[in-house]
């Protein structure tokens, strides 16, 4: 084994693994601190060991995607911040729920809009629908007299959106994975969708009976008829985003979603009148330099064949130990949440190869040559979903931010649930195949029906009655979304 | 009127736009208007040894790469993009197809990449391919143009032309190889196929004839 | 936190924004700005006969670096050819990754045998670009990938290399 790529992978989960478990103080060395810190001990000991460094090795790990996606979605959400969209979204849902319907319907749909409306970044939804998933999460909390309900319906979301590059067509994971497997566009994307809901209630249900993360109960004391009125303006701000979104995810145009956020913003700040303050309301800086130290030290890590290591110690495994092969591979799925980057593209990009060649060697095995591409969207789904319980500045430390938890408490449930999840989506593979056409009638009968019983399960988990109409059909309803979009 | 800020706004916006366009002049590129042609087939020679297939060129590639192809008994075209060495493109056993496409009449269409980055989704020898066509006579040969892979003669007749009217035709041959086929009525002599044809399948008809001549 | 943590940490922050700033000062400078756009989707990587990956081309704009190594996993050509490009070029041997150096020196594989590269710089996976333009015509926001290709296989380097 290569001496720098062991050095720097040792170094790298020392950092990772110290600042979650406490061993480096948050007081002392924030994560972007410890990971940039992280880097410059990997670059040191790799140039004491004679190896050569190339910046432009570094900057290659780094994928500017999801980082411009989410300047322009925390952007977005200060201009419907200040224009009253949050205000108009959270009276909308308010609604639904006076109806028949309500919470569960509500919530259904709220969680799982991220992936039904799939981007190519989970941050996109998450900047906007955070604060409405908040306000309907202590809504809810105060009626129930629960504390856990507002970190199920956060993380809920945050888990939805977090995993909804997978099967975003739009330049998701998903597509980076039948790119480089070289499968048919958009046949990762249903099986993806559907296992995501899954991920989704699982989440929810680990939260509500195993974790209990619980909020401040400072949080649920404010009364919520003190909510200001909806402006003019809010109303226009949030339908259009939805509406704009919903569009492209349709039409597919070929402007960078970065532009179409912009440009709704600029129309956004002339209707409402909104100043460049304004906008600035919506950015959070932490999660942002937390992404991009997690892209410097991946980058390090890869410029000093930190991941050639890992590789080569999962073949030492395989070839060794009682694991074998199928035990490998069962690591390799779940590998980018074991190790959860802020983007799921890093591990994606550096070990889609290694997922190709495990399946490979998994389908001469079993003689199932489909077990390839199951294998590959069971990683790619756990990839993709993995920046949602990152530590290193992954979409749960937005929630964790907002609702004044203690930092890394989401990340377990969000593993334990794509864990839960990943199969979900390897199996449909599995038995029905995978498809590209518009409409599959298989997919569309699984669809609907593994998204009932999930809107039965959050019947449950939100303290309603099993059979109440509002999970039913909510669940319903998203299990056709998700086929049609 | 001229007073007002808005008027102000779009008469920079305005000047802005005419400077860049008269910057970007220069960057616009020219097409040499003539009307093009179908070089002519590549002219080989195939010798069968046990473990390998050379086929011996009688002339170069532009760009040094060759498509091998066999058809199989299923009309279906396979083939194998392979550098030219010393003159010569060998087809050793162990050298797995690229791609498949299939072939209905004259059309070639739902091309199929075999490979998934360094490993093969399905394996086909290329030198089986290969003899397996020669015993059993079906077409095999070398082509230089890498239709369906590359389009870009199509593509840059579609930015001058509507879509149904465009004069290229690709077509599959008697002998089994993909050309363009031209319909000199329809066509406009902007040059952009010959141009950026990568491969030389397609040159500008007055060019090659002087050349010939020569 | 203590004063000077909080300097420490505070320089932390600046210098992860500035890494932001060099990679928009890195892509104006290669003179693609549009670098910066690119998906990072792999849809180009699905259509490329030579197995290229064409994104690496666009991390090498951004990089404004055209020595970065991209996948580059179907290009065919004799070891000897490969050494003379980049020793440092990888190519699969069996399962194995080696270097063309490797290859030829320690593995001892002739230099006249016919090898398929894995990863190799930018700067000559462009040299060998067949320019069929499939990598354009397959982005989702048509990116000018080919411009970028071109611009590496006439000068061999970004403007301000």
């Amino acid at each position: 084994m290569d001496p720098v790529g062991t050095i720097a992978l040792a170094i790298f989960l020392f950092a990772v693994v110290g600042s979650i478990r406490g061993w480096i103080p948050q007081r002392v060395l924030p994560i972007q601190t410890a990971l940039l810190l992280a880097a410059v001990i990997i670059t040191v000991a790799g140039l004491a060991f004679g190896e050569k460094i190339r910046f432009g090795e570094f900057v290659t790990a780094t994928s500017l995607h999801p980082i411009t996606a989410t300047i322009a979605g925390f952007i977005f959400a200060g201009a419907l911040k200040s224009a009253g969209g949050f205000d108009a979204a959270t009276d909308m849902l308010k609604k639904i729920m006076r109806t028949p319907l309500g919470a569960p319907f509500a919530v259904m749909l709220l969680v799982n809009i991220p992936t039904v409306f799939a981007m190519p970044c989970g941050r996109i939804w998450v900047a906007p629908l955070l604060p409405v998933a908040m306000m309907i999460g202590y809504e809810l909390a105060r009626e129930k007299n629960d504390r856990l309900l507002p970190s199920m319906v956060v993380f809920g979301l945050i888990v939805n959106a977090a995993a909804s590059c997978g099967p975003s067509l739009i330049g998701g994971i998903g597509t980076l994975g039948e790119g480089m497997g070289r499968y048919p566009a958009g046949s990762f994307s249903n099986p993806q969708s559907i296992a995501i809901v899954v991920i989704t209630v699982a989440v929810m249900a680990l939260i509500k009976y195993v974790f209990k993360i619980a909020v401040d109960p400072v949080g649920l004391q404010t009364p919520s008829d003190n909510a200001p009125g909806v402006p003019e303006h809010g109303y226009f701000s949030f339908i259009l985003f939805v509406a704009v979104l919903a569009v492209t995810v349709v039409v597919n145009p070929p402007i960078p979603l970065q532009t179409i956020l912009v440009i709704l913003t600029v129309i956004v700040m002339i209707v409402a009148r909104l100043s460049f303050n304004d906008l600035m309301q919506g950015i959070m800086l932490h999660p942002l330099t937390a992404m991009i130290s997690g892209f410097i030290v991946a980058g390090a890590l890869s410029a000093f064949g930190g991941f050639a290591v890992l590789l080569q110690i999962l073949e030492y495994i395989a070839r060794n130990t009682p694991l074998g092969y199928m035990g490998v591979a069962l690591i390799l799925i779940y590998l980018p949440v074991i190790f959860p980057m802020p983007c799921g593209r890093i591990l994606a990009v550096s070990l889609i190869p290694a997922a190709l060649m495990y399946g490979e060697r998994l389908a001469e095995v079993t003689g199932h040559p489909e077990l390839q591409s199951v294998m590959l969207i069971a990683f790619i789904l756990s990839g993709a979903a993995s920046c949602g319980p990152s530590p290193l500045g992954g979409i749960g430390c937005i929630g964790e931010g907002n609702l004044q938890l203690r930092g890394f408490v989401s990340g377990k449930p969000q593993a334990l649930g794509i864990l839960l999840g990943a199969p979900v989506a390897a199996l449909m593979v599995s038995f029905m195949g995978l498809s590209a056409s518009l409409f599959s009638f298989g997919f569309t009968a699984v669809s609907l029906t593994l998204c009932t019983i999930c809107g039965i399960l959050t019947n449950v988990l939100l303290g309603y009655r099993a059979y109440h109409p509002g999970g039913i059909l909510g669940g319903a309803a998203i299990g056709i979304l998700m086929v049609i979009f | 009127m001229f007073k007002q800020p808005v008027t102000k706004l779009l008469l920079c916006i305005l000047i802005v736009l005419l400077g860049a366009l008269v910057a970007l002049q220069k960057s616009f590129p020219t097409f040499p208007g003539d009307y093009p042609r179908t070089a002519p087939p590549i002219e080989y020679n195939c010798a069968y040894f046990d473990e390998r297939v050379e086929i011996r060129l009688a002339k170069g590639s532009k760009l040094g790469r060759l498509i091998v192809f066999a058809y199989d008994g299923n009309n279906k075209f396979i083939g194998l993009l392979k550098p030219v060495e010393n003159g010569a493109v060998v087809v050793r056993r162990g050298d797995y197809a690229d791609f498949t496409a299939c072939v209905e009449g004259s059309e070639i269409r739902d091309v199929i990449f075999l490979k998934k980055m360094d490993r093969y989704d399905k394996k086909i020898d290329m030198f089986d391919a290969l003899t397996g066509a020669r015993n059993n006579n079906l077409r095999y040969g070398v082509q230089r143009c890498l239709y369906p892979i590359c389009t870009r003669c199509v593509e840059a007749c579609k930015s001058v032309i509507s879509n149904s009217d465009i004069p290229i035709v690709m077509t599959v041959k008697p002998e089994g190889e993909v050309l363009p086929v031209f319909s000199k009525g329809k066509c406009p002599r902007c040059g952009k196929c010959f141009t950026f044809c990568p491969t030389g399948s397609i040159v500008n008809s007055s060019e090659t004839q002087h050349t010939e001549g020569q | 936190m203590k004063r000077k943590l909080v300097i420490i940490n505070t320089i932390g922050i600046v210098l992860i924004v500035g890494y932001l700033a060099y990679l928009a000062f890195g892509a104006f400078r290669s003179g693609y700005p549009w670098s910066l756009v690119c998906y990072n989707c792999k849809q180009c990587n699905a259509s490329c006969i030579l197995g290229m990956d064409p994104q690496g081309f666009i991390e090498s704009a951004y990089a404004n670096d055209a020595d970065i190594y991209m996948y580059a996993t179907n290009i065919r050509m004799t070891l000897q050819k490969a050494y003379d490009i980049d020793p440092g070029m990888t190519l699969k041997a069996g399962n194995d990754t080696i270097t063309a150096r490797e290859a030829l020196e320690s593995r001892g594989i002739p230099p006249e045998a016919e090898i398929i590269t894995y990863r190799m710089r930018a700067r000559d996976a462009a040299k060998i670009c067949l320019d069929c333009g499939a990598c354009d015509k397959s982005c989702p926001i048509k990116l000018p990938v080919s411009s970028i290709i071109r611009h590496l296989k006439q000068h061999d380097s970004f403007g301000s290399e």
